[in-house]
């Protein structure tokens, strides 16, 4: 028996390693997550809060994340970071409430029927929302990260971003698929 | 000699030098922060290591078998994809039977793990087990199977005493379009599917399917063919609608119908004493279930769902048919800062109707059951409360199931679990979960003949002694089986690209099934001696499983699976219960060298295990098998594979079933497969 799985590995690692090359071709890619929080640092900077929200951050921005081990590990990645005059604090929420003491708020994955109660419970508060998916957005999110084909489209829902008082500068907004105007 | 040395070392130097690619690319990277929005805009990314570091959260021994999992091991039904899962004992009986458990006690009618096929209940009452050959999805809709070791009770309710599978399909938003599958070979000697999803409205989406097969037969021991090949069509859909914002529904339905080839033997009290028929058995059935999800905020649901089952299950010995009403209702919301509470209730109300079947050469049918047909009832209501102690720290959660049913009366099902996130790269847990596994109308009422020993020659001719039939008796008396279960685990993913999952465990049963000899006597025709089900027999299992996966390179993934069982039953007279195998191994590699091909291996090792039949008690020897897949995807949309299954022997013995089939060998087989999507 032993001999006969000795048969069929040789050929296998060999294939394997001729076809080793072709891994140079990822090496160029980035990890997912990584991406996405980097991502999220930057939506945050090109954001400005209304002045009474202003008042209320202090000495730090609170990004809350929802999400599992994976995204909270990648999101350390961005925790500390400098946003204008204030530091980017990462909170990794473990309960669905609450989501006043945040300043953004970052969904990886929530079921439907649940995103929208949570969209509901937030209603027009000065709270940046992030999500993963392609309907993020539509669903009454404000910035929408999309995987199309291995690279991430950002879509921003000017309606609620508006109804909740922040600004995204113009100069995100040129690189994002607008929804709802 | 010194060659093979050459080309061991050889490998490891491969090995070796494949290990440290992915380090190199590693450095390779740019930090992702310092790039710009446009940049980061622009980069190519992957998302292949996600499920190798991905941790469960639950506090259990959970393992979850994905759709790509399903679809790169080329199985073709679902007790085949459950040999993805550490800790469960799978094996093949012959083409149409399976003996499926989880940490040990296996048996064709293995009576402790539940089986959910999204929501709807797949363990039979009537011998305590699952119809294996009757249970089917449409495997490329299935998004998951959730499969839960150790008592599920306290959740799930009776009989999840060693675990619980969840089946779970696509919502039909995901499966919108078309998919054909059409292929066939030398075991799986035809197969096609054919599912087609639209949207009916703004809100609502909706599928259906079709599909059928033809199994090839396998071997027997003795030689010759095992006149075990059959054919299934079965066909079915799902609609979900959101009717509100806060309101789901979703209806689904199957039906299917099979014809099931039997080469039998069975015992009978005339010469030649044991028969065997070549039948072909007829099951159908189908299933009907509605749920309704209303969602009251971020932390505040409640579902109802409800449906009704029917099979009809034939077999040489008997024909069972049932039909199930259910009705669930289940309501999750969150209480002070730090409780989360699920609490449900449900009623289940049954009708039976099992008879023996009356042999092809006029023998009286082997199996009797008395009452014939019953209606039975179950009423049940749990509580669960997850307490957070530590905030993302630390959680408590503590729950009990309460039951009443036809057959044991009342049941209490608690559990308490711990678990402990140190870091968000380690996870520890522990528990401890009482549960039961209720009785069977077999085990209560029914009256199997299981063996005939002919008459013997008296030293004074023409006289012999009569021939002697010993019957496995059912009981009124019969109550349930109770295990009590300590776990432990640990979750951790050691780097960005590997996790690993390990748990322990200790069963402490009692009030197992063992069958006493009762008083002989005689009937007019033979000596019977019955063999009466008691609750007689306890012991303990306990063990470690363990499940890694390495994304090795970005195409390259590892899955090893090892778990490692242990069973001690108290001494007996009659050795009355089978004894799954000590160590089971699984190894799977999973590269995709381009887009688009993928290639797959995956190699099994299964201890010897110890099955209890009417042939005797029989050992069935260790065996290593592997499959292989080889997937090519021409255009976008189309996919076309080849897949070799047990390769390594042309065939290979699995396990023996309790009755009626004889050692049945699995044949090595090959299959090629086109898949397009439209």
């Amino acid at each position: 028996m032993i001999n006969q799985v000795k048969k069929f590995l040789p050929p296998l690692l060999g294939l394997s390693l001729l076809l080793n090359t072709h891994s140079q071709m990822y090496a160029q890619s980035l990890e997912e997550q990584t991406v996405l929080a980097a991502l999220a640092l930057n939506i945050v900077r090109f954001t400005t809060w209304p002045d009474e929200a202003q008042t209320r951050i202090k000495e730090s921005i609170d990004f809350c994340v929802i999400g599992d081990n994976v995204v909270q590990e990648s999101f350390t990645s961005i925790n500390n970071k400098v946003v204008g005059n204030k530091t980017l604090q990462i909170v990794n929420l473990s309960r669905l409430r609450n989501f006043e003491d945040c300043h953004v708020l970052y969904i990886s994955e929530l079921k439907q029927n649940i995103l929208l109660q949570v969209f509901v419970d937030i209603n027009k508060h000065p709270l940046l929302t992030i999500g993963q998916g392609y309907d993020f957005a539509a669903q009454g999110g404000m910035v929408g990260l999309e995987n199309v084909d291995g690279k991430i489209t950002l879509h921003v829902n000017l309606p609620v971003v508006h109804e909740s008082n922040l600004n995204i500068s113009a100069r995100l907004l040129k690189l994002a698929k607008i929804i709802g105007e | 000699m010194i060659n093979n040395k050459k080309v061991v070392i050889d490998y490891y130097l491969s090995l070796l030098i494949l290990c440290f690619s992915p380090l190199v690319i590693a450095e390779k990277q740019t930090e992702a922060v310092d790039l710009s929005v446009e940049d980061l805009l622009n980069v190519e990314v992957t998302s292949v290591a996600k499920k190798a570091q991905s941790l469960n959260d639950a506090p259990a021994a959970a393992f979850v078998i994905s759709n790509d999992d399903i679809k790169r091991s080329g199985a073709t039904n679902i007790p085949d994809a459950l040999r993805l899962a550490p800790g469960l004992d799978v094996a093949r009986i012959d083409a149409n039977q399976w003996a499926v458990s989880s940490r040990g006690f296996n048996g064709r009618f293995a009576n402790k793990l539940l089986v959910l096929i999204d929501g709807r209940n797949a363990y039979s009452r009537s011998f305590s087990g699952v119809y294996w050959e009757n249970q089917d999805v449409m495997m490329e809709d299935i998004d998951r199977i959730e499969v839960i070791r150790g008592p599920g009770a306290a959740l799930w309710g009776n009989n999840a005493v060693n675990g619980v599978i969840n089946v779970i399909t696509k919502s039909s938003s995901q499966t919108q379009g078309g998919l054909v599958n059409a292929g066939g070979g030398t075991q799986e000697q035809g197969f096609g599917s054919l599912r087609y999803g639209t949207k009916l409205g703004e809100d609502t989406t909706a599928r259906a399917y079709v599909k059928g097969f033809d199994r090839s037969q396998n071997t027997l021991q003795s030689g010759g063919k095992a006149g075990d090949n059959w054919d299934k069509v079965q066909g079915g859909f799902r609609l979900d609608s959101h009717l509100s914002t806060q309101d789901a529904l979703t209806v689904q339905g199957d039906i299917y119908q099979a014809n099931i080839n039997q080469l039998a033997f069975f015992s009978q009290i005339t010469s030649p004493y044991q028969g065997t028929q070549n039948v072909k058995n007829s099951d159908s059935g189908g299933n009907l279930l509605s749920r309704l999800q209303h969602t009251f905020s971020p932390t505040s649901d409640y579902s109802l769902q409800f449906y009704y089952d029917n099979y009809s299950h034939d077999e040489t010995m008997f024909n069972d048919s049932r039909d199930t009403l259910d009705l669930d209702f289940q309501h999750r919301f969150a209480m002070l800062d730090w409780h989360e509470i699920i609490w449900g209730s449900g009623y289940r109300y049954g009708h039976d109707r099992i008879a023996g079947n009356q042999l092809q050469n006029g023998s009286a049918p082997i199996a009797n059951i008395n009452p014939a047909s019953v209606n039975d009832q179950l009423y049940s209501a749990f509580i669960q409360d997850e307490l957070t102690l530590i905030n993302n720290k630390l959680w408590l959660t503590i729950g009990s199931r309460f039951e009443h049913n036809d057959y044991s009366g009342f049941e209490g099902q608690p559990s308490a679990k711990i678990m402990w996130t140190p870091h968000n790269k380690h996870r520890l847990w522990a528990g401890v979960s009482r549960a039961v596994r209720t009785p069977s109308r077999a085990e209560k009422s029914a009256a199997i003949q299981l063996g005939v020993t002919p008459p013997q020659a008296l030293p004074f001719p023409p006289f012999s002694s009569p021939p002697v039939v010993t019957v496995a008796q059912g009981n009124s008396a019969y109550m349930s089986e109770e295990v009590i279960t300590y776990e432990a685990g640990y979750r951790t993913t050691f780097s960005k690209a590997m996790s690993l999952d390990v748990t322990g465990f200790y069963n402490d049963y009692r009030d197992l099934r063992y069958t006493s000899q009762g008083t002989p006597y005689f009937n007019g025709n033979a000596v019977v001696v019955p063999l009466n089900f008691t609750n007689a027999l306890s012991g303990k299992t306990y063990g470690v499983e363990i499940a890694t996966v390495w994304q090795m390179l970005d195409w390259w993934r590892w899955d090893v699976n090892y778990s490692w069982l242990q069973t001690q039953l108290n001494n007996m007279d009659i050795v009355s219960t089978s004894v799954s195998p000590q160590q089971r191994m699984s190894l799977r590699g999973a590269f995709s060298p381009q887009e688009t091909i993928d290639l797959d291996f995956w190699l099994r090792y299964v201890d010897s295990n110890f099955s209890v039949t009417t042939l005797g008690n029989i050992t069935i020897k260790d065996y290593v098998t592997l499959d292989l897949r080889a997937a090519w995807r021409p255009i976008k949309d189309i996919e076309l594979s080849l897949v070799g299954q047990n390769l390594l022997a042309p065939n290979h013995l699995e396990y023996v079933a309790e009755n009626q089939t004889f050692p049945t060998l699995i044949n090595r087989g090959m299959y090629g497969k086109v898949s397009w999507k439209f």
